[in-house]
């Protein structure tokens, strides 16, 4: 996984909860990389894994609420870092259906070998798109809480409805958004 | 309370400790990885720089051909437009220069007539008079020069229109196999006294596989660059001529140290009629007939130059040049 979750997570940890919390949550996982990370680079899926379920322990919260959390942090990181594709949509909707064809492919190309969640976008409708979401890890709380970083940015509100969920058995995630002016 | 406040700073110093090395491995490893992508950036940007410089000779080449072709295709039609009354015209000429004798044999003739003794009478008299009258003397003699520069013109335009039908020819003839050597030295030869009071000539031949070509027309073509050469260089300097082979080419370079060529014309000089030299010197065909001969052997020339310091031709011909002759 990209270096900048991690990195976003050690900051948002240490913001809120200090860095005696982020230095705990690192000496009870068993991190190849010794903790250390830095946005550029590639780290082990299970890492990030491990560091989000000792968070969910120690501030025992659902996971879905911790992963919307920290979705809608870690968009405000990645738009600070890469503002350019922020400005250059007009809207949180364009903004989302360019995720795939555009932010992904950027990425690929900078850093060949990084694995994406497949999204498709269907029922694409004056204010309503439904986002299909696909990915073993499973993180669509992640996805949610990042589309709530989309509106937050774009100083508006989405409704987001996850009528589909792979952790309630279905095959992929489906989120059914409404766009508010 | 005091040992609780250092041990808590020591654990505050601790985690810090730890913090900063975690952020030292980290800050190291995006310096590596900042390295990495910097170098791979470098290596594309300097890949694409060389992309787009051979994609702009190519294109520069590509329109110098086009352009080249088309004078051809012009230069044909013109030459077989002209071809056609300079035949009737030098034939004509030749057969007016005749009757002209004649004429100024029956006017010798008359002369006798008039000064004759043996014809003292009237009408010696009168012919003597119209013949001195009409300074026939004078138009015989002229007559002879007129027709000497009128045939000297029209063999100027004769070679002229034989040139013009070389730069556009598409027909190989006479071919043979050939060392390329052999030819540069029998143009030196051909052109020793337009080179040999202010030119040093180097040569530096590598043994090169014979091409199958016409000898003589190489041979114009290398005559015709140096001559270029010397003409090129106002008081003394050197030409060198070399010789080399690449794996598919045999490359000839000719390389002078003369005024060089300005960069506003370097691409007109292989244009027919396209010539920097004063009126009269030259016909501005050598070079464009050159470009004819080695475009027949699918081969290139292309010329670079300095101004102030030189010029080199650099002539390519394919080492396979009888599959060419197939194919024609």
């Amino acid at each position: 996984m990209k270096g900048i979750i991690f990195t976003s997570l050690a900051d948002m940890v240490e913001e809120h909860y200090g860095l005696k919390s982020w230095q705990g949550m690192l000496d009870a996982c068993p991190l190849a990389t010794g903790g250390s990370y830095s946005s550029g680079g590639i780290y082990p899926d299970k890492e990030i894994m491990c560091l989000v379920g000792q968070l969910q322990q120690r501030l025992d919260v659902p996971l879905d609420i911790l992963l919307r959390t920290f979705g809608e942090y870690l968009f405000e990181c990645l738009s600070k870092m890469h503002h350019n594709y922020v400005i250059s949509k007009a809207s949180p909707r364009d903004f989302i259906m360019s995720i795939n064809d555009e932010i992904h492919r950027d990425i690929e190309k900078l850093y060949p070998g990084t694995s994406f969640p497949f999204l498709e976008y269907i029922n694409d409708t004056d204010n309503g798109l439904s986002v299909i979401y696909k990915s073993p890890r499973k993180l669509c709380f992640l996805a949610e809480g990042l589309i709530q970083g989309v509106a937050n940015q774009y100083n508006t509100d989405i409704g987001i409805i996850h009528s589909k969920c792979m952790h309630r058995g279905d095959e992929h995630c489906q989120m059914d958004l409404t766009f508010y002016e | 309370m005091n040992e609780t406040i250092k041990a808590d700073v020591n654990s505050n110093v601790s985690l810090l400790k730890r913090a900063y090395s975690r952020e030292k491995r980290a800050r190291k490893e995006t310096e590596e990885i900042l390295e990495e992508k910097t170098l791979e950036l470098f290596a594309a940007n300097y890949e694409l720089k060389a992309a787009n410089e051979t994609l702009l000779k190519q294109q520069s080449t590509l329109v110098k051909n086009e352009k080249l072709a088309a004078l051809g295709e012009l230069s044909a039609g013109i030459a077989h437009e002209i071809n056609n009354p300079l035949a009737f015209i030098i034939s004509n000429i030749n057969s007016l220069e005749d009757y002209c004798n004649q004429f100024s044999e029956i006017t010798h003739a008359a002369q006798k007539v008039s000064v004759s003794e043996k014809y003292d009478n009237e009408v010696a008299d009168n012919l003597h008079k119209v013949l001195d009258k009409q300074d026939l003397n004078y138009m015989i003699n002229d007559s002879k020069l007129i027709f000497e520069e009128v045939k000297e013109g029209l063999d100027r335009v004769k070679d002229i229109v034989a040139n013009l039908k070389s730069f556009s020819r598409t027909q190989s003839s006479d071919r043979e196999d050939t060392d390329v050597k052999d030819c540069l030295l029998s143009a030196l030869k051909i052109a020793n006294n337009k080179v040999k009071y202010h030119c040093k000539v180097v040569k530096d031949f590598d043994p090169t596989p014979s091409i199958y070509c016409n000898k003589n027309e190489l041979t114009q073509v290398f005559l015709n660059i140096i001559i270029n050469a010397a003409q090129a260089i106002p008081k003394q300097g050197t030409i060198t001529l070399t010789t080399r082979c690449s794996d598919d080419y045999i490359i000839i370079d000719i390389s002078d140290t003369g005024i060089g060529i300005p960069e506003e014309i370097l691409d007109s000089i292989f244009n027919p009629f396209f010539t920097a030299k004063p009126l009269g010197v030259g016909t501005g065909l050598g070079l464009s007939v050159s470009y004819g001969i080695i475009k027949d052997l699918s081969g290139t020339i292309s010329a670079e130059s300095t101004p102030g310091a030189g010029t080199t031709f650099t002539i390519l011909i394919p080492n396979d040049t009888r599959m060419d002759d197939i194919n024609v």
